[in-house]
């Protein structure tokens, strides 16, 4: 009579635990995930410059960029078909931005996240992305996700 | 005679099951899929701070594969400006910046944040996941979800 209701106590309590617990899922280690945010938020009035230090040999794999582009409580500084840069990416491709500048307002964010990893150009030379100018009002935000590899 | 309406009755019940049930896709479990969702504290609540955590378990990562952010105002609002949800448990702990005007009404909501293609993975093994809004805004809600899974 005893061991039974032991053994449900062990079984209620072995379910209450998987119930409670966050499932893991059953893959193995993912290798090109990005283990790193290239992140720059200057101060309001300077330009942001996001800045992948790429060791000897390897390569930056980015996963994603993300820009925001924010007026503060003053505003008044209009944006016009600017351009957020790269350096040490194929092509040098760009991300453009035009912008009222009200006060408290926010550009259209950019963002841009890639099914297969943008690699960069040459093996251990950084990957940067530049913002624009932004004028005395504006700030500007950005994240660059990636991962190193050969 | 009564073999044939016993036939009959069992292909009809049969074929109504069939209708009523969703098709499932024949197709091993994807393994790499989102299975949690970390939803910030006082979530679209005014006045409140929120944070959402991705908890980990010990030799896990985070795999990170969006993180929504929403600010909405209520009748009133209230001005933000260049203010940052913060991140910890990520690498170069990235923030994500908002400025809102006082029109910042009920039924205009900004959503910033980003969804990844390839997740995130968190910094370290057993280490949570964290955002956090700024701090309590009179007349503004938070609303954060963290979409990730954990494995090795």
């Amino acid at each position: 009579m005893r061991k039974p209701l032991i053994i449900a106590l062990a079984l209620l309590g072995a379910l209450g635990s998987a119930f409670g617990q966050q499932s893991v899922q059953q893959t193995a280690k993912r290798l090109d995930a990005a283990t790193a945010v290239a992140f720059a938020q200057a101060a309001v009035g300077s330009n942001s410059t996001a800045t992948i230090t790429v060791p000897t040999g390897q390569y930056a794999y980015i996963t994603g960029v993300s820009m925001d582009t924010c007026a503060d409580g003053t505003g008044g500084t209009a944006l016009t078909n600017l351009n957020y840069t790269s350096t040490n990416i194929q092509s040098t491709p760009s991300w453009s931005v035009s912008f009222a500048g009200t006060a408290n307002t926010c550009a259209t964010p950019i963002r841009e996240f890639y099914a297969t990893p943008l690699k960069s150009l040459v093996p251990g030379t950084a990957v940067t992305v530049v913002s624009p100018t932004v004028g005395t009002h504006n700030q500007s935000t950005i994240r660059v996700y990636y991962y190193l590899a050969p | 005679m009564k073999r044939l309406a016993l036939a009959a009755l069992g292909l009809f019940l049969g074929l109504s099951s069939a209708l009523g049930q969703t098709s499932i896709t024949q197709y091993g479990s994807r393994l790499d899929s989102t299975n949690a969702v970390a939803v910030g504290t006082n979530f679209n609540t005014v006045n409140q701070q929120a944070v959402a955590t991705a908890t980990s378990q010990a030799g896990l990562y985070v795999y990170v594969t969006g993180i929504d952010i929403e600010l909405c105002g209520d009748a009133t609002g209230t001005a933000a400006t260049n203010t940052n949800f913060t991140s910890t448990g990520i690498s170069g702990t990235p923030s994500w910046s908002f400025s809102a005007t006082t029109g910042t009404t009920a039924g205009t909501c900004q959503r910033i944040g980003d969804n990844f293609a390839i997740p995130l993975r968190s910094v370290n093994p057993g280490t949570n996941v964290v955002v956090t809004s700024p701090t309590a805004q009179t007349h503004t809600a938070f609303g954060i979800r963290i979409f990730y899974y954990l494995a090795p």
